[in-house]
């Protein structure tokens, strides 16, 4: 899976990078945020999203937790090494639903943590919310 | 020789006739009378010879007798022999004295009177004679001295080194032993014996001999000799030592067979003054009686073996207390080790709880992950409908992916009942005669679509000839199902999964083959464990719960099959062969005597097939399938047998057709098998009250194997049925011999 730009993306509009190795909610979320306005890009592991983010300079990165190769975690880690990503919001969205598993998100560097499933309109705004306080 | 038989006398004169005279007069047996014709010539003989008395005559030329007596007495060998001299002067005069103060014995006057001469030479023949006697005695007696000196000396050297002996020695019966031997030897007696009493004075506790040839029949006695009982109860009673020879009455035994006992010889064992025990000696060796020297020496040894023997029992006593205080020593440490051990198996325990907990943790964040996944996405797809901007290919994706996940979600809530009903021992299965071929193609069905989007090459060879497996045809399926997914999920693109059946006598094998990522060593072990994954990291490619072999794993075992698993390695590809037991060939609904020669093949022992020959059977289960199995294998062995699916059926068909024996099933409808057998016990007939019955159900639990013993049910056989284990309880139930 390489990263690609969708076809109805409007350079002006906020770029959402979607992490994700499942394919059928990664499809779904690219669909969802295409509707909400979004320019989405698509990375299905660590190592894909760490050079997709520093050649797209995505406005918002949501980052699943379990992939296989690097995880989501190692993932936030390594972008927050890099100056370009370093204040970049970072959604941590994850099927693991123990407290621990969002300090650990927290600890490598997201801002913020979802669990799965979750309610489109409480992401949107939480997007929202993080776009505009860029 | 000579001298030492004849008494020799010498006879001096230098006149032959004289000589001659003197001769003829002392003439007589056992003397020997020698003639010196000088003082010279007696002087020279007497220098090597004994002479009992001298006659000499005194006027002699040369040395005359008194110079010749003088000459004699100056020697120390001849001072002392006695001299009678013989002289023609009556008057005696000087030569009177002279002759007395050198000691001559007497004087005779010429002319001889021969009785005279006679007497007197007889008087110190006689003497000298007596003399010779005294010194043969006397010698005899320094020689008898030195001898009573060496046998005392050897004696006392016994008495030394058996004093060694009962020091050195720390085991009171060894102290006995010794001392007995030695008292024997040192005393000088046929046999011996010690005996230690009782505290009553009676009885014995210790009792040993000896005799002075142990091989002979008089060895070793085991026991008091008869003839001495009376005279060692005497010796007990008054305390001393006592001694008896043949006349005493005490030896006497009054048993007249008893060996007869010429000597006795007994002292007391004495501890402050009390018997403890006693030392006997029988017949003392080359003499009748025992002296009183031998009496005070038993004395004396016995009271050295008191005081050993009493020193013995006080080291063992000692002995005995340190190794009480050792091996309570011994005791406190190995309590202390095995505290130690429980400390250690007590961790073990808890970092094994841990373990499990942490591996539970990690089940359930699974568990939640993956049950969130699907779900998250048919939410998700299902917001985007509603949505209703979708356009058509999309809300074909958004059906298939919605209906995609809640499959895979509806299989994920499957495996993790089956999982609970495994826990807790509720996975049963209707057992039917299953063919396995047909099974596993429609396993193979059902993943086609999965390799074939992956483009995998799925080969199959099916030899299972025609083998049927009595079981669920479901969970059969499902057995293969998962070790078909397994293969296909965990090969890559264009790799190669090969299932292959294989008939091995009466069982039949299955083996699952891929080209996959194949198992870890270190996984290998633990690959159907519940939970388990070889993976449990964020960063795994292949998602799943890890319950599938484990279901698996206990499905094969509810179907009395094995599983195994075989891998390489890592990217080596796995194996997993499953066996079950080959069962009837396909099911039928009549049991007809085609069906049975079929059926005689189906993992049954050779000779199983007359075991229950001229046996009535009945067989009751509502299930008509399981009916026809029991009825296929208790025919297989010879036996007639009659189906009911009720009980109602069966209670008129026991009254009716008189089965020897009852094969019923526990849960049917209406009225089940405990209120059956409970109806037939209570029954007014008396073949319905006696008729054995196995019981025969798939409630497999203790309590339901009580439970159907005490409704009347002689046995209790689980299912799935084991048509070889139900034969053997039916034939054991029948007092067959199998």
């Amino acid at each position: 899976m390489m990263t690609r730009e969708t076809e109805e993306s409007r350079p002006l509009n906020p770029t959402i990078m979607v992490v994700e190795d499942f394919e059928d909610t990664r499809l779904m979320m690219k669909f969802w945020l295409q509707r909400e306005g979004y320019r989405v890009v698509e990375a299905a592991d660590g190592e894909q999203a760490i050079q997709a983010a520093l050649r797209e300079a995505p406005d918002l990165i949501i980052m699943d937790v379990e992939m296989p190769g690097m995880d989501g975690l190692a993932a936030t880690r390594r972008m927050r090494q890099h100056e370009s990503l370093r204040h970049v919001p970072i959604v941590t969205v994850s099927a693991y639903t123990a407290d621990e598993y969002r300090t650990a998100a927290l600890e490598a560097g997201s801002t913020d943590y979802v669990s799965t499933p979750f309610e489109p309109a409480a992401l949107g705004k939480l997007i929202e919310k993080l776009l505009s306080a860029k | 020789m000579e001298s030492e038989s004849q008494i020799n006398i010498l006879m001096v004169d230098d006149s032959p006739t004289n000589l001659l005279a003197l001769e003829a007069i002392l003439q007589g047996p056992e003397r020997n009378l020698v003639s010196a014709a000088s003082g010279d010539d007696a002087l020279r003989y007497l220098l090597d010879n004994e002479v009992a008395v001298i006659l000499m005559d005194v006027y002699m030329p040369g040395l005359d007798g008194l110079e010749t007596a003088e000459m004699i007495r100056g020697r120390d060998r001849s001072r002392n022999i006695p001299i009678i001299f013989l002289t023609a002067d009556s008057t005696g005069g000087r030569h009177l004295s002279r002759g007395y103060s050198l000691g001559a014995v007497d004087y005779i006057v010429k002319p001889i009177e021969p009785d005279i001469l006679r007497s007197k030479v007889a008087v110190f023949v006689e003497l000298f004679k007596k003399t010779q006697e005294i010194e043969r005695q006397a010698q005899l007696l320094k020689e008898k001295n030195l001898e009573l000196e060496n046998a005392n000396l050897a004696r006392l050297n016994m008495l030394i080194d058996l004093g060694h002996k009962l020091a050195a020695e720390h085991d009171p019966s060894r102290v006995l032993e010794n001392f007995c031997r030695s008292a024997r030897q040192i005393v000088e007696a046929e046999e011996a014996g010690v005996g230690v009493m009782n505290g009553d004075g009676e009885t014995l506790s210790y009792f040993f001999s000896c005799a002075w040839n142990e091989d002979s029949a008089t060895g070793y006695r085991t026991t008091v000799p008869k003839s001495a009982e009376r005279a060692l109860k005497d010796l007990t009673i008054k305390g001393r030592p006592l001694r008896l020879n043949e006349s005493d009455d005490l030896l006497h035994p009054r048993r007249k067979n008893s060996k007869v006992v010429h000597s006795f010889l007994g002292a007391p064992i004495l501890s402050a003054s009390k018997v403890r025990g006693w030392i006997y000696l029988l017949n003392k060796v080359n003499a009748n009686d025992f002296t009183e020297a031998d009496e005070r020496l038993a004395a004396t040894l016995a009271t050295q073996v008191a005081i050993a023997h009493e020193n013995a029992r006080l080291y063992s006593d000692a002995q005995l207390h340190a190794s009480e205080l050792q091996s309570e020593i011994a005791e406190r440490k190995q309590a202390e080790e095995e505290r130690a051990q429980l400390l250690l198996s007590e961790r073990a325990a808890r970092a094994e709880a841990e373990h499990a907990n942490r591996t539970k943790d990690e089940f359930l964040a699974t568990l939640s992950h993956e049950l969130r996944t699907p779900l998250s996405a048919i939410l998700g797809w299902s917001h985007l409908v509603r949505s209703g901007k979708l356009d058509k290919p999309q809300m074909s994706r958004a059906y298939e992916t919605i209906e995609r996940n809640a499959r895979a979600q509806s299989q994920l809530i499957d495996d993790l009942l089956d999982v609970s009903r495994i826990i807790t021992g509720k996975l049963q299965i209707e057992p039917e005669s299953v063919d396995l071929g047909s099974v596993i193609q429609a396993a193979i069905d059902s993943v086609r679509p999965a390799f074939e989007a992956k483009a995998i090459k799925f080969e199959t060879q099916m030899e299972s000839g025609g083998c049927s497996v009595p079981g669920d045809a479901n969970r059969l399926q499902q057995i293969f199902w998962n070790l078909f997914s397994n293969a296909v999920k965990f090969t890559p693109q264009e790799g190669q999964v090969r299932v292959q059946a294989k008939r091995r006598g009466q069982r039949v094998n299955i083996s699952v083959s891929d080209s996959g990522i194949g198992i870890s060593p270190e996984f290998l072990p633990y690959i159907f464990d519940r939970f388990r994954q070889a993976d449990g990291s964020t960063t795994r490619i292949h998602g799943g719960l890890g319950l599938g072999l484990s279901i698996v794993k206990h499905l094969v075992q509810v179907h009395q099959g094995s599983i195994e698993v075989k891998s390489e390695g890592i990217d080596k590809g796995a194996t997993f062969i499953v066996s079950f037991p080959c069962a009837a060939a396909a099911p039928a609904r009549t049991v007809d005597n085609a069906r049975n020669d079929g059926l005689k093949n189906q993992g049954l022992p050779v000779g199983f097939s007359t075991i229950l020959k001229q046996l009535r059977i009945l067989v009751v289960d509502d299930e008509p399938d399981t009916c026809e199995l029991l009825a296929a294998i208790l025919t297989g062995c010879g036996s007639e047998v009659k189906c009911c699916e009720s009980a109602a059926e069966a209670i008129k068909a026991v009254r009716n057709w008189k089965p020897d024996l009852l094969v019923s099933d526990i849960g049917m409808p209406n009225e089940d098998g405990y209120s059956l057998i409970e109806k037939l016990r209570k029954s007014r007939s008396k073949q319905a009250r006696q008729i054995p019955a196995v019981a025969l159900t798939a409630y497999a639990t203790n309590d339901d194997r009580e439970r159907a013993l005490a409704a009347g049910f002689q046995l209790h056989v689980a299912k799935p049925v084991d048509p070889e284990k139900l034969v053997r309880s039916v034939a054991t139930t029948m007092g067959r011999k199998i």
